[in-house]
């Protein structure tokens, strides 16, 4: 997994539970550093470890942590360029889901070998949408529902977010319906979505 | 905003672009007419002018200050160019370098903005995303790049330095000898080149410096023993030295002294005689005295002759022999 990804891992630890619990999710790990590098690469197994060795520490399940780690990405101070390049989006929580279609290309482009899902949204209607992606790596698509939903949050939308998981043979294809409910802070139950 | 006229614009291929399309295709332009007022704002060049009240009918040059090339201060010197690159700031926002090209309309003159190198932090300023952009348009892209850029430049500085403060340590620890903590053999090697690097020419002498009966010690104490006596050694030849000299450990009980600016022969006589008088005097070790003597020999040189420090040590070892034949205690000069 790449060094950025791990180097996020690593932030989402210190912050949210301080140096000592990520130095100790090191040691039972059996790294022999403590920090990683941003642009080196690491085996995939250094990301499982750390995730099982902090998940015994804190006695969260895998999902759950990863779901945390998602929401942590996109909230303020924390990685901010995340939140910064994915708000660049849109003005509107539906523009945002609209450019997500073209995340993983310019991702890519900046990070060349940068480990990240494809993403395809298609729009049954108005308020209901369909997010499929599909990622070499086993057993994240919690990460992007915690970013789906927290960003849901930023853009003062209230959704409902349902997250099925299918394993295909060389990829696990994630599958998120996302479902409008409405503005937040609006009293009337009909969407008001905006789209300039 | 200054939406008030709608003025097509008529392209020589007779399409016509009505200011909606333009809003989509350029949304950082500005319509003006042939006296140069403003007719019509894209919809992203009118939020960087918010806190200015845009009126339709105002000249553009109220809002904009062309800064290259010089001196387009009038219309007539806008139009004069022409689909040439041009530098422009906003008068209210000073700071953020706008790039702009002016092309005649059949309505009357058509500016169109972007952003350049301050792209980043234009961004930031009036909370820009992607719709402010035309979707053809690969701002967003480019913002990828520079975040992800700035990341790593700053993650690569980090790396740097820390590879740098290793280098360093693992440099001290090849140029050490980790018993006494004088330079070795190899520092010595540098010291002597980087002295004949010196623009100054100047005189130095080598101290070539042999324990006598250290065996001994070693024997009949054991190593510890010998350990500290070298250690005492150390601590006695670096209090006779300048820190601008060099003591170091060459052999296992060898050590060399380089003097600067030795141009007298009676000075360092006198360090001599206090070297191997102090060395005399004995170590205790577990409430036993080792006694151990120095044997010296030493070479007076010159820069100028740009000699090699194994030349010199050999020239130094001729002298320290004579010492030894001498009834060891003693030190002798080379010729």
């Amino acid at each position: 997994m790449h060094g950025m990804i791990n180097r996020g891992l690593q932030s989402y630890i210190c912050d949210v539970h301080g140096v000592d619990v990520w130095e100790e999710t090191c040691e039972q790990a059996k790294l022999p550093f403590c920090d990683f590098e941003y642009m080196l690469t690491y085996d995939d197994s250094t990301t499982e470890d750390l995730l099982n060795s902090f998940g015994a520490l804190t006695h969260r399940k895998r999902d759950e942590i990863l779901e945390d780690f998602g929401t942590y990405m996109v909230s303020d101070n924390a990685l901010n360029v995340m939140r910064r390049l994915l708000k660049f989006g849109g003005s509107s929580y539906v523009e945002f889901l609209h450019s997500l279609n073209f995340v993983y290309d310019r991702a890519k482009m900046a990070v060349p070998d940068l480990d990240i899902p494809t993403m395809e949204l298609v729009e049954n209607n108005p308020t209901q949408f369909v997010l499929y992606t599909r990622f070499r790596k086993r057993g994240f698509g919690p990460t992007l529902l915690g970013l789906l939903r927290a960003l849901a949050n930023d853009y003062n939308m209230l959704v409902s977010i349902t997250h099925s998981r299918r394993i295909l043979k060389h990829v696990d294809e994630d599958i998120f319906t996302i479902n409008l409910l409405r503005k937040k802070g609006c009293a009337n139950n009909t969407p008001e979505l905006v789209r300039d | 905003m200054g939406n008030l006229v709608s003025l097509p614009i008529i392209g020589r291929a007779g399409y016509a672009f009505d200011n909606a399309m333009l809003n989509l295709l350029l949304p950082m332009h500005v319509q003006l007419d042939q006296e140069g007022r403003i007719i019509h704002v894209g919809p992203t060049f009118a939020k960087l002018l918010a806190f200015e009240p845009v009126v339709a009918g105002k000249h553009l040059f109220d809002y904009i200050h062309f800064s290259y090339p010089p001196n387009i201060l009038t219309n007539h010197s806008l139009v004069a160019h022409f689909g040439m690159p041009l530098t422009a700031q906003i008068k209210a926002q000073g700071g953020f370098d706008l790039k702009a090209v002016a092309v005649a309309g059949n309505a009357g003159i058509l500016v169109n903005f972007a952003f350049g190198t301050s792209l980043k932090e234009a961004v930031s300023h009036w909370h820009l995303n992607s719709k402010d952009f035309s979707a053809a348009d690969p701002t967003v892209e480019m913002l990828y790049v520079i975040e992800v850029q700035s990341v790593l430049l700053e993650a690569s500085r980090s790396l740097n330095d820390r590879l740098n403060g290793q280098r360093e340590e693992a440099e001290e620890k090849a140029y050490t000898d980790p018993l006494t903590g004088l330079p070795n053999r190899r520092a010595l090697n540098r010291y002597v080149k980087r002295l004949h690097c010196q623009r100054v020419p100047t005189d130095f002498a080598v101290f070539l410096i042999d324990l006598d009966h250290f065996k001994l010690v070693n024997d009949t104490l054991g190593h510890a023993a010998g350990d500290q006596v070298l250690q005492k050694v150390a601590e006695i030849l670096l209090n006779e030295t300048r820190p601008t000299d060099i003591v170091a450990r060459t052999g296992g009980d060898e050590f060399v002294l380089v003097l600067e600016d030795a141009e007298d022969i009676s000075p360092l006589e006198a360090i001599a005689k206090r070297i191997i008088r102090k060395i005399e005097h004995p170590v205790l070790w577990e409430g036993q005295n080792c006694y151990v003597g120095a044997s010296i020999g030493i070479v007076c040189a010159h820069t100028k002759d740009n000699r090699s420090i194994d030349f010199h040590l050999q020239s130094a070892d001729e002298a320290l022999y004579n010492s030894k034949n001498n009834g060891r205690g003693t030190f002798r000069f080379v010729g």
